[in-house]
């Protein structure tokens, strides 16, 4: 009961400091404004034109055949904005969660909250901080992806539909996101310095991405490479099937609990 | 407050790589009268501290705060530390970080903003409330820091340095401060500023090179009778200790250690009056030696016992 009381003045205390502090807000707005930029652009047309067949041979050829059947097959500007967003959440998650326990480990902040609460404690709240915040965007952001299709929408029939196809969309990148954030847990943990967990988070995927592009690997070796991020998650969530982007998510709240653990393992151990 | 010791550690120590920070520390603090905790530069005052807050683990041995291990969740809210280096969380009014910090000791919303408002009044800072810690100098942010050590009702306040920083009238206001609540908690004070530590503790703990040296109370430490110490002009030379030990009743003379332009000289207690004859007879052969004085205290201070207890080879 303690516990949980803590957690929370903690998570108040987190979130208050996130929308008021110069890096919160700076997420927010380059969150907001590129999104407002792509959804622009799909709310002109663009959407639409995806989700031709002579685009289908485009999509193909840049990502795999289901990411042209998704596009083809599901209301197109949501199913447009589901590729971009999979494409970037792990970076914007990077974003806005590379300061759970950085801070409070670099700065030694830490050492007013020890004599008061439990480490556990802290790491649950850092975590939980950060989550509400990536969920907070990623619901805005889906919110108004869904309000932009439904704007291009000619067929008043489809408004059901679209709507639903929203909510799953945007719940997918919520629970896609979680994993980064809890990477990041693990990452700042380690780095105890903002800057530093956002240049090893945001270098180390990059780094990984590039090296399965140019690194042939086949077979079991590929398939496990591909799994040590939840990037390896993402041709899953991009189908037109729900059974696919059902089990994507329950990988991904796999891989919450397995960076979650390590990030606590780390962060219980270092030095305050 | 209880007899029973508020800290106690068996076989202490703590290494970081080949460095023994703390050797072997074996001590029962039992609650009352402000202990202090001195010790020269890396003597690992700031490490005990940290290891008894459950900042660092001990590397061996064991430590207890309040019959519990320091990260135990009995202990919360009962120990607080004004750490040396922490910072406060940019952006943020003072006030509110206070009022969050009371939240986790258990205060509600309301009451947590009137309790870091009461601590902030202490400090004499109640005008920076509203103010975020980048607007505050670093004299009021060790202040802030001081203040949040007295919200609640914490059984152990651990304050590593409370004065260092501060202008004189500050420190004293702060010293004021400790003095009008240790009856209610104990304190245990690291400082390098042995005069307050002499001020405000009962008793005194000396660490040097991770071990401690001595364990005892201030009084005790602290003679007040049978010592002269000088402070010179230049350092004395050999040839003074021969002169002055053939002053009557003098027992010991101490030359301090080149630059240190400091004498002792120890004599035999026989009383009031005998204690102003020797002390006339050195002050005639200081003079006769052509040895300049700035300063003469009867007795020893801490600070030069501490000196003479933490000098190389003294152990």
């Amino acid at each position: 009961m303690r516990a949980r009381r803590h957690i929370g003045v903690l998570v108040k205390q987190d979130l208050r400091y996130t929308f008021s502090s110069a890096r919160g807000l700076l997420f927010l707005i380059f969150f907001g404004m590129f999104w407002g930029w792509v959804l622009s652009k799909l709310a002109g047309g663009l959407g639409e034109q995806l989700g031709t067949p002579q685009a289908g041979f485009l999509v193909t050829w840049l990502f795999d055949a289901n990411v042209a059947r998704l596009l083809q097959e599901r209301p197109v500007t949501l199913a447009a904005y589901l590729v971009v967003a999979a494409m970037l959440t792990p970076l914007f998650a990077m974003l806005a969660s590379c300061d759970q326990t950085a801070t409070d480990l670099g700065t030694r902040h830490i050492r007013f909250l020890i004599p008061r609460v439990g480490r556990a404690e802290i790491f649950v709240a850092r975590l939980i901080g950060a989550s509400i915040l990536t969920t907070i965007a990623q619901l805005l952001a889906g919110i108004a992806a869904t309000i932009v299709a439904l704007v291009v929408n000619k067929d008043p029939g489809q408004t059901g539909a679209i709507v639903a196809y929203g909510a799953q969309v945007t719940g997918f990148l919520i629970i896609y996101s979680l994993p980064i954030v809890a990477l990041m847990s693990l990452i700042s943990a380690a780095m105890a310095s903002v800057g530093l967990a956002l240049l090893v988070g945001v270098g180390g995927y990059a780094v990984l991405g590039v090296a399965m592009g140019l690194v042939p690997l086949k077979g079991a070796a590929a398939t496990i490479v591909s799994f040590l991020v939840p990037g390896g998650l993402k041709p899953y969530l991009l189908q037109p099937e729900l059974g696919p982007a059902l089990a994507a998510c329950a990988g991904a709240l796999g891989y919450v609990a397995l960076y979650s653990f390590l990030g606590w393992q780390v962060f219980r151990k270092r030095n305050a | 407050m209880s007899d029973a010791p508020i800290i106690v550690t068996e076989g202490l120590g703590r290494d970081f790589g080949d460095k023994r920070a703390l050797d072997v520390i074996d001590l029962a603090l039992e609650a009352g009268a402000p202990i202090g905790l001195v010790g020269p530069n890396g003597a690992g005052k700031t490490t005990f501290f940290s290891v008894l807050c459950g900042f660092l683990r001990p590397t061996r041995g064991t430590v207890q705060v309040l019959g519990r291990p320091p990260l135990h969740r009995d202990v919360h809210g009962r120990v607080a530390i004004l750490p040396q280096d922490a910072a406060f969380v940019r952006g943020v009014p003072v006030q509110s970080q206070l009022a969050m910090l009371a939240e986790l000791q258990g205060f509600s919303a309301k009451a947590a903003r009137a309790e870091a408002a009461r601590v902030l009044q202490l400090v004499l800072l109640a005008d920076a409330a509203k103010k975020s810690p980048e607007m505050l100098s670093h004299g009021m942010l060790k202040r802030i820091a001081i203040a949040q050590t007295f919200l609640g009702a914490p059984e152990l306040v651990l304050l590593d340095e409370p004065t260092a920083g501060l202008d004189p009238a500050t420190a004293s206001e702060m010293k004021n401060l400790i003095r009008s609540l240790d009856k209610e908690r104990t304190f245990v004070i690291s400082s390098h500023n042995l005069q307050d530590i002499e001020e405000l503790c009962g008793s005194v703990v000396i660490l040097d090179r991770g071990k401690i040296v001595e364990h005892r109370k201030v009084a005790e430490l602290v003679s007040r009778t049978s010592i002269l110490t000088f402070r010179l002009e230049a350092d004395p030379p050999e040839a003074i200790v021969a002169k002055l030990t053939a002053v009557a009743l003098v027992t010991r003379v101490e030359l301090g250690r080149p630059g240190e332009r400091r004498l002792a000289v120890h004599f035999r207690d026989e009383g009031e009056s005998g204690g102003n004859k020797t002390q006339i007879a050195v002050l005639q052969a200081l003079t006769a030696a052509g040895i300049g004085m700035i300063e003469m205290t009867r007795g020893q201070s801490l600070q030069d016992k501490v000196i003479e207890m933490t000098r190389p080879g003294s152990a």
